[in-house]
């Protein structure tokens, strides 16, 4: 059987460091590329970052190096989002790269020409800020109708965790996010937003099986985890453990059961003022706001998500132990 | 079909094991019988009642009169001065001698098809494995009643009546690691209570055999509720057989099981589960545990085999609450 | 109000320390001495880590070395369980001159004579101490008010598949302690409730966050514990057997009073099954009662209880409403 062509659009970032090494694990999918973008952290570093990531699990494809400014002309306030994922955005962890992993293309023209090349098959997993997408559509919008599907961490239904309304990636760079889902009627475009990522983090409990079972590879990124958990987890959530947006992304990309309940719908996204990246999920279907353009996944099956993650990145027989005897 | 042969003591359980078994469509070869809740010549009259009860003419073969080792005690006490509630039944037929030769010669003829359901005192078994233990090696499959995991004893604290009248022979049994052993002890069985309600849904049925039922039962229902306060009785050995009928009734895990032979704790069996496990010394898997038991799978076994004239009845009876609400 | 006398007698061990740090911290106990005993580690080791934990806590007792070997010569210890220090390789300091001349035997003796019907022993350890003790002056152990003692199991060990690590040590001296509970009340903190307990990942990853450096320590300290309970026992996290006695102490009501057994209690000194407790739940012994046995735990408010004698009201409330284990 032919394996689903994959892109990974990301601002590495510990939850990307997750999601990238999950798919990357995953047997039915061929990696492409990924592309890079600034978000979590700035665009020298995430670049960086995903070369790291892809040394660490040895994925055959190249790192393109996308935008480094947000599209939004609203001057947004700084935030380096160190809590969240330390200085370097790995967590301290020590990593390896190769420099010449690092493409010379730029990452929106790989994306077109990779779409070109494979119409209809291509599938973009955006884990950070939108820019890249949205500035691919600009430049060819006929092209980017041609992509699968677009499975997108961003934004949130009644929540968020930069304002009130906001999700990072979607506040980050919501003028990108508009644009995206103006071809939301032609490419399915599935948004894992925090309505599901933060029910479903994964508990100390998780982290600690990762250490015990989990070779080398769990051992780096429990301690990932350890170094971030007190601010972002327990000081800003007060949850023991950390919430792994992008994980769920990927693992929903893999086996849509993990969000038993999705919306199709329109979605419409704040551009300014105090709401900026906020998502309008039109839960009632109004349809007054314009097509459905919008898979919004409503609901989480934690637990079935956390073994799914388990046994596809540490193999069956640790998915075993940790789904007879791990407690979240 | 698998040959089985039951080795048994009849005892109330045991007659009902062997009713259950007699009237189910395993292939039942022979019945060898030792003593243990009562001596054996009482025994076999006790199963060769079962088998005429059932209709069946299965040749029944007498064994031990005696544990290796120990002293003999009877369990008279708890089965009645017959073992049978003192029914005091006559028989037609004729128990023959040579349990032990009955099992070699049966496996020697089948070897790795034949299928032990041994449900009293193991002192047969250890006298077959010691006169030629590699014909026993040729065994297919043996399940035993006996023993106690995780849960209070039947004699002592810590022991159960089969294990604890012959602990040298179930020692013998073990150490011997004989293919494909699957026990059950009273972790399981203790969960199989023969309510007051059932008792009395059999005698509505009606019959020589839901007589037969009703009458054996009695003595142990009044030895429980003087013993334990328990109204009732627990039926351990029928539930070996159903699950030779349907092995999705009990749930086994794989264990090292030995057993204590000397003091305070003879006749415990020592239950060692697989790893994870930080016990030191040598504990290689000998035998499989049962340790959990889907209790209603067992009854609708039970009482569809013995009275398949009956299932509505016993379908609308449970539907009602009266029995395994 | 005066306080409870407490002696300890121990053989640190993480969880030694973790018990004693939450009796230091307990307002209305005072530990007037620390004894020591070989087991998780020999006697040296325990010595020296029961001087660490007085040096940590800076807690004004003295510390009484006691009983080198088991009274039946067993020479095993508790291995990479508790890590090569005994104390999961937390370094920490101690004073030379907190370690007393008198041996723990003499000094239970002469406190218990001082004090007759006021001191409360609490064990932790191999009883090896309390044992001689009775073996020197039984009509003075009788007047110990009350001992609560980590060791034992009803229906499961952790040493061999019956036997737990304390009382397998030193079966001997634990015959010799329950011969004075009839006079004396002795609760039996076995393994039915401490693995009832798990402290999991969630919890100790608190500890540390919300523990300070207290917390830091503890958490450090059970590093090579969490490895060995996964590997055995298949928990994300590790028991801390002798927290949960001295916490039961502190507070009885963590273990509900329903599953609270009055029983005769024997303990097997020889044969495959030696250190294991055969307790007679049920009474069919009709023995004099020797031991008060809790067999259920409610884990939660004991862990409550921990955070809040350790860490204080605030912390608690956090935990309270912010962890699930």
């Amino acid at each position: 059987m032919e394996k689903r062509k994959i892109i990974i659009d990301t601002d590495p970032g510990i939850d990307d460091a997750f999601a990238i090494t999950a798919a990357s694990k995953y047997s039915n999918f061929e990696i492409l590329g990924v592309t890079s973008v600034a978000g979590n952290k700035g665009l020298e570093v995430t670049t960086q970052n995903a070369l790291k990531l892809v040394k660490l699990n040895n994925i055959d494809c190249m790192v393109y190096k996308g935008a480094s400014d947000s599209l939004l002309e609203q001057e947004l306030p700084k935030s380096d989002n160190a809590g969240a994922h330390g200085v370097d955005g790995l967590g301290g962890v020590q990593l390896d790269y190769d420099e010449e992993k690092l493409s010379n293309k730029h990452a929106v023209d790989f994306i077109l020409e990779t779409v070109k090349k494979y119409p209809n098959e291509i599938e973009i997993f955006t884990l950070g800020p939108v820019t890249n997408i949205a500035l691919a559509i600009q430049k060819d919008i006929e092209t980017m109708k041609l992509v699968k599907s677009i499975w997108s961490m961003g934004g949130g239904v009644v929540t968020g965790n930069m304002n009130p309304v906001a999700e990072f990636n979607y506040w980050f760079d919501a003028k990108a996010v508009e644009i995206m889902y103006s071809i939301g009627e032609y490419v399915d475009i599935h948004m894992i937003g925090l309505n599901v990522t933060q029910p479903s983090y994964l508990s100390a409990n998780d982290i600690l099986f990762m250490k015990l079972e989990g070779g080398q590879l769990g051992e780096i990124l429990y301690n990932m985890q350890q170094s971030v958990l007190p601010v972002s987890g327990w000081e800003e959530e007060r949850i023991i453990g950390n919430i792994i947006h992008d994980l769920l992304t990927v693992i929903y990309a893999i086996d849509s059961s993990v969000c038993p309940n999705v919306l199709r719908t329109n979605l419409q996204v704040s551009t300014e003022d105090f709401t900026v990246g906020q998502t309008v999920v039109d839960q009632i279907r109004t349809r007054q706001y314009g097509p459905d353009n919008a898979f919004v996944a409503m609901s989480v099956d934690s637990r079935k998500y956390k073994e799914l993650f388990m046994e596809i990145v540490f193999g069956k027989e640790t998915g075993l132990l940790y789904k007879n005897h791990v407690i979240s | 079909m698998k040959k089985i042969i039951l080795d048994v003591d009849p005892g109330i359980d045991d007659s009902l094991a062997i009713l259950l078994a007699a009237k189910s469509d395993l292939n039942i070869v022979g019945i060898t019988v030792a003593s243990g809740n009562v001596e054996v010549n009482q025994g076999s009259i006790n199963a060769i009642k079962a088998l005429e009860i059932a209709g069946r003419d299965i040749p029944v073969y007498k064994g031990a009169e005696l544990p290796l080792v120990r002293d003999y005690v009877d369990a008279t006490d708890t089965h009645g001065p017959d073992g049978l509630s003192g029914m005091n039944y006559k028989v037609k037929g004729k128990a023959n001698d040579g349990a032990i030769d009955f099992i070699l010669d049966t496996i020697k003829e089948n070897p790795n098809e034949v299928t032990i359901c041994a449900l009293g005192p193991l002192t047969n078994l250890a006298l077959a494995i010691e006169k030629d233990i590699e014909t026993m090696r040729k065994v297919g499959r043996i399940v035993v009643m006996g023993g106690a995991a995780k849960i209070h004893g039947n004699c002592s604290p810590v022991a159960e009546y089969n294990f604890w009248v012959d602990p040298h022979a179930a020692k013998r049994f073990f150490k011997a690691n004989l293919p494909n052993v699957t026990v059950a002890g009273l972790d399981v069985t203790y969960d199989i209570l023969f309510s007051p309600n059932m008792r009395e849904m059999v005698k509505q049925f009606g019959g020589e055999v839901a007589q037969y039922v009703y009458d054996i039962t009695q003595f142990y229902v009044d030895f429980h509720w003087e013993q334990e306060r328990t109204l009732g009785c627990i039926i351990n050995d029928p539930l070996l057989v159903s699950y030779l009928i349907d092995e999705s009734i009990m749930k086994a895990y794989p264990c090292n099981i030995d057993v204590e032979t000397e003091d305070l704790c003879i006749g415990e069996s020592v239950v060692g589960f697989d790893v994870p496990s930080d016990f030191d010394g040598d504990y290689p898997i000998n035998a499989k545990m049962c340790m959990e038991v889907d209790k209603v799978k067992f009854f609708d076994v039970f009482f569809k085999t013995i009275f398949p004239e009956h299932v509505a009845d016993y379908e609308l009876m449970k539907k009602k609450g009266y029995i395994l609400k | 109000m005066d306080k409870r006398k407490i002696i300890f007698d121990t053989d640190p061990g993480i969880d030694d320390a973790y018990g004693i740090i939450a009796a230091m911290k307990q307002p209305d106990m005072d530990v007037l001495g620390i004894c020591t005993v070989a087991g998780n580690k020999g006697i040296e080791f325990t010595t020296t880590n029961a001087l660490k934990l007085v040096h940590l806590m800076d807690y004004d007792c003295m510390v009484y070395k006691g009983a080198g070997e088991s009274m039946l010569k067993v020479s095993e210890d508790a291995g990479a369980t508790h890590g090569a220090d005994g104390l999961g390789g937390v370094k920490l300091d101690y004073d030379e001159s907190k370690l007393s001349d008198m041996h723990a035997v003499d000094y239970i003796l002469e406190t218990v004579k001082a004090n007759p019907g006021e001191i409360e022993i609490i064990a932790l350890g191999p009883v090896t101490n309390i044992a001689l003790a009775i073996e020197k002056d039984p009509e003075t152990m009788k007047k110990v008010k009350v001992i609560w003692t980590m060791g034992g199991g009803v229906h499961r060990g952790n040493i061999t598949p019956v036997a737990e690590f304390n009382y397998w040590y030193d079966a001997k001296a634990v015959e010799i302690m329950f011969s004075i509970g009839t006079d004396v009340p002795i609760h039996m903190i076995g393994l039915d409730v401490t693995h009832a307990s798990v402290f999991t990942g969630n919890d100790l990853t608190f500890m540390k966050l919300e523990g300070g450096k207290l917390g830091e320590i503890l958490f450090e300290m059970v590093g090579p514990y969490i490895e060995s309970y996964w590997k055995h026992s298949r928990y994300t996290g590790c028991v801390i057997h002798d927290l949960l006695t001295v916490i039961y102490a502190i507070d009885q009501s963590v273990c509900p009073e329903e599953g609270i057994y009055h029983s005769n209690l024997r303990v097997s000194t020889k044969g495959i099954t030696i250190g294991q407790t055969v307790v007679d739940l049920v009474n069919s012994w009709k023995l004099p009662v020797n031991s008060i046995v809790p067999m259920k735990v409610d884990s939660r408010k004991y862990k409550e209880i921990f955070f809040e004698v350790l860490f204080g009201k605030e912390k608690v409330e956090l935990y309270k409403k912010h962890v699930k284990s």
